[in-house]
């Protein structure tokens, strides 16, 4: 792609000066007529809309799934659909098939863009923290590769979205995976609605995000709407029906969730007042958006600030924003949009700076453009705008993050910050074109600010590929050789010494019936090696036995259990060894995502401080330090620089960085010299003219 | 994207600009091998002089390179080619200070120089001037971006200058040493 700012900035300093007035008043005329023509891609035809600024009120009938009007007095009632209801003066067909529903669907025509947050597959029970992804973004799984059904997705993943349009093609098996059960309850709870409330929500209005989380982790998809909306009160859940029920029988019927109501909202002609927004507000979108410091669940969140933007007053939605296809802008740099240039107009880029010769509005919002005086242009080749403005200013050490649907923020439960995956930032990461981290190699890649997570899992080896188990597959495999019931980080290096073990180890029996608050320091520090080595002993020895297991159930394969950076094999002598990196590949390396939030201030951005933030020794930049976390108990981990993962040309760098450290005192010896020089020439000047007036005169005499 | 001359059309003049400078630089050579003067007058500089002087040229030879070079090649000048261009940049800026001490004409001398040697010494002494100030103005938080812009190409052609004053100056001074002028 060409360069936009500089191409911009380009006209203002083109020798051609004939051109600028052509060129800007070209601009001007096609700006005029895209603000004439900015109708939507997809047009409101079909329905009446109200058209007002002010919105409109939503006093509304109630429709359930099989359209009839909901009558909350009546005897089993039936939870309100937001497809039917919505649906009867919105285009929901098409808003169902917007950025937030579309993933799943194979015909989707969203551009899956730049890699974004994944969803991350987390099961407890295996240790299994795998980046998923129907986008195919590089560095993810594709969910139906793993075996994992439409349905399974929803019931994991659907707490923190408003939704999921599925096709009604039948779920398929990966190719060679005749061990994999497909899990479908689609029959027992339905598809996972759409709940347009969820994103137009009034914050304030009643409406629960977190009930909508929580009901659709009890797999009551269909009731999750009212239940949110605070309309209903929901008690019972899908998730206690086996596979097989009989849905038609009593029995099933009785155990179906049960709803309630709230009489007092509906008014005495049944309607209902639906407080709702027509712009998201920022909350609706925090609640699936949040990333903060993993240090905020101790208390630190007042520590840091909010997004520039946000505090002056812009929202989300006024640049993430979309039309009625709910094709959302992303809002980075090459977005291949259906609204074409209205997504680069919204870029950071867009907005701050313009796009010569395009029919871009520049300057949305009040969106000042920005100086960056004394910054050398060549930046704009090599950064990009987040890189200095955005997220959490860079430090020695880059921290972890929680976010929202990673470690399910929103949900009230005691928190430390350090729950599992853990997801690092910022680390800067130069990216393709596309937005997708590339390597530094390739020096058109620009440094972009990224979030990343190391994978953890159980796999194969096939073809010289590592390749992930369905986690559900590998918990049926491993879960008896481990012994694990519900986490395998807790319950893996879970010692308890026999008492002839503490006898052996505190030389009598007295002492090793002791309770361990009475043990004196030495005996605690024998028992805490004891138990140590132990630990290290079982753990092994369950790690072979899971590792052996998996081989016996898929012939012909070699298990692997990778995490914190490594893989872990089982060798021909029986022990555990590390996987070479040859045959490891790209499989245990960390799934790297762009972040764009928070923005800072520009007295916040990185090189306020002058040139040697980055390009000094040791700068986070490229120095940076990220520790990998290992999901054995133990299990050491290789310590990782920026650096490496920008596969950046260390040597070069530290040159620069030794060329700028005498950069100061350069500036001020130069500018000494050049007033000197420019003194020299000046004297040799007067002298020459002096001598030229002397001559001439002496000549005339 | 990149900082990219096509926008300035500056890569395009290149190629022309060093075909002229050949071709007259040659005319040149031409005209001073056939008109040979014998002068037995002419000051003589010493070592350190001289030394200076070639450092100085050492200087824009890399400079001139890597620059141009990078331009030709690529559109743009990075990664070793920058830094090597910054560090003779360095060298370029304290030795031209020398070169106009010791190599501009003053007073009565004037007379007894080359004209050649005389116009090109002032064309290359004002054009490392503008170089070497377009460069330290960016590196000061005076210049937005457009500035910077203007700035770098102001310095891309003041370069261009310089090198082809430092081709006729140098060698206007060898023609001068070995006798021709």
């Amino acid at each position: 792609m060409t360069s936009r700012i500089l191409k911009n900035l380009a006209l203002d300093v083109a020798f051609n000066s004939v051109r600028v007035p052509l060129v800007a008043l070209a601009t001007l005329l096609a700006a005029g007529l895209s603000l004439g023509t900015a109708t939507p891609v997809v047009a409101q035809s079909k329905y009446a809309t109200s058209d007002s600024m002010s919105g409109y009120v939503h006093i509304i009938d109630l429709y359930d799934e099989s359209n009839n009007r909901i009558d909350p007095a009546a005897e089993n009632a039936k939870p309100y659909s937001p497809e039917k209801t919505c649906g009867r003066c919105h285009d929901f067909k098409t808003i169902a098939h917007g950025w937030h529903f579309n993933a799943a669907l194979p015909t989707a025509s969203s551009d899956p863009g730049r890699p974004g947050m994944p969803m991350i597959w987390s099961d407890p029970r295996t240790g299994t923290h795998l980046p998923l992804s129907y986008r195919g973004w590089k560095g993810t799984h594709k969910p139906k590769e793993l075996g994992l059904s439409n349905w399974q997705m929803a019931a994991k993943f659907g707490g923190y979205v408003p939704g999921m349009t599925v096709d009604s093609q039948p779920e398929s098996k990966p190719a060679d995976g005749d061990a994999v059960k497909i899990v479908d309850r689609t029959r027992i709870t339905g598809a996972l609605p759409i709940d347009c409330m969820l994103c137009h929500f009034r914050p304030g209005s009643g409406y629960s995000p977190f009930t909508w989380t929580e009901q659709v982790q009890e797999q009551n998809f269909a009731y999750a709407p009212t239940a949110a909306l605070g309309l209903a009160v929901v008690t019972g859940n899908l998730r206690r029906l086996k596979d097989d029920v009989d849905l038609s029988t009593d029995e099933a019927k009785e155990q179906l969730p049960k709803l309630q109501y709230e009489t007092s909202r509906f008014r005495s002609d049944g309607k209902v007042f639906v407080d709702l927004i027509r712009k998201p507000s920022n909350e609706s979108c925090y609640y699936c958006h949040t990333s903060v410091p993993s240090d905020s669940p101790k208390g630190n969140r007042w520590m840091h600030d909010d997004d520039v933007h946000l505090r002056a007053g812009i929202a989300c939605a006024d640049c993430h924003r979309n039309g009625l296809d709910h094709e959302t802008i992303r809002g980075f740099e090459s977005e291949k949009h259906p609204s074409g240039t209205i997504a680069g107009s919204l870029s950071c880029q867009g907005c701050h700076m313009g796009d010569a010769g395009s029919t871009q509005i520049v300057g949305r919002l009040g969106a000042p453009r920005p100086e960056h005086k004394g910054l050398p242009p060549l930046h704009f080749d090599k950064l990009s705008c987040t890189a200095c403005h955005s997220g959490p200013t860079l430090d020695k050490e880059v921290g972890r993050q929680i976010n929202s649907a990673a470690h399910q923020l929103g949900a009230h439960f005691k928190r430390t910050g350090d729950e599992l995956p853990a997801i690092f930032g910022n680390v800067m990461l130069p990216v393709d074109e596309a937005g997708a981290a590339i390597s530094q190699a390739d020096s058109t890649g620009k440094y972009t600010p990224h979030r990343l997570t190391w994978p953890s899992f159980w796999g194969v080896i096939r073809g010289g590929k590592v390749e992930p188990l369905n986690p559900e597959q590998a918990f049926e495999l491993v879960r008896k050789p481990l012994k694990i019931r519900k986490d395998f980080v807790e319950e893996i290096g879970e010692v308890k010494l026999t008492l002839s073990q503490r006898k052996q180890i505190l030389g009598d029996d007295k002492a090793a019936r002791l309770k361990p608050e009475e043990l004196d320091s030495k005996q605690k520090k024998l028992i805490e090696e004891a138990e140590a080595a132990e630990r290290k002993k079982q753990i092994d020895e369950r790690m072979l036995a899971a590792l052996k297991e998996i081989e016996a159930a898929i012939p012909g394969s070699q298990a692997v259990f990778v995490s914190g950076g490594s893989g872990t094999i089982r060798n021909a002598e029986n022990q555990l060894t590390q996987l070479s990196q040859d045959k490891l590949g790209d499989a245990a390396a960390p799934y790297a995502w762009p972040s764009a939030h928070m923005v800072r201030p520009a007295q916040q951005s990185l090189g306020i401080n002058g040139c040697n933030e980055c390009h000094g020794q040791n700068s986070p930049f490229f120095y940076a330090s990220l520790k990998p976390v290992g999901i054995v108990p133990g299990q050491e981990t290789t310590e990782v620089v920026a650096h490496e993962l920008q596969h950046a040309d260390i040597q070069r760098l530290a040159q620069w960085s030794q060329m700028f450290e005498g950069r100061s005192a350069f500036k001020i010896a130069s500018l000494i010299t050049l007033a000197m020089t420019g003194l020299v020439v000046v004297a040799s000047m007067a002298v020459n003219l002096s001598s030229y007036w002397r001559g001439s005169a002496k000549s005339r005499s | 994207m990149k900082l990219n001359v096509e926008n300035f059309a500056f890569d395009k003049l290149l190629i022309p600009t060093a075909m002229v400078t050949g071709i007259v630089f040659l005319l040149t050579v031409l005209v001073v091998l056939s008109s040979k003067k014998h002068r037995t007058d002419r000051y003589e500089r010493n070592w350190f002089t001289r030394s200076l002087y070639l450092l100085f040229i050492g200087c824009i030879s890399v400079l001139a390179a890597t620059s141009f070079g990078s331009i030709l090649q690529q559109g743009h000048m990075e990664h070793y080619a920058l830094m090597a261009h910054t560090t003779a940049a360095g060298g370029f800026v304290f030795l031209t200070l020398a070169v106009a001490i010791f190599f501009l004409p003053r007073g009565t001398a004037t007379k007894e120089i080359w004209r050649m040697e005389t116009c090109s010494v002032w064309v290359l002494i004002a054009g490392a001037m503008v170089t070497t100030a377009t460069m330290l103005v960016s590196m000061l938080p005076l210049l937005d971006t457009t500035g910077l812009l203007q700035a770098v190409q102001i310095h891309r052609y003041a370069g261009l200058v310089t090198a082809i004053a430092a081709i006729f100056h140098a060698f206007s001074l060898i023609a001068g040493r070995l006798g021709y002028r």
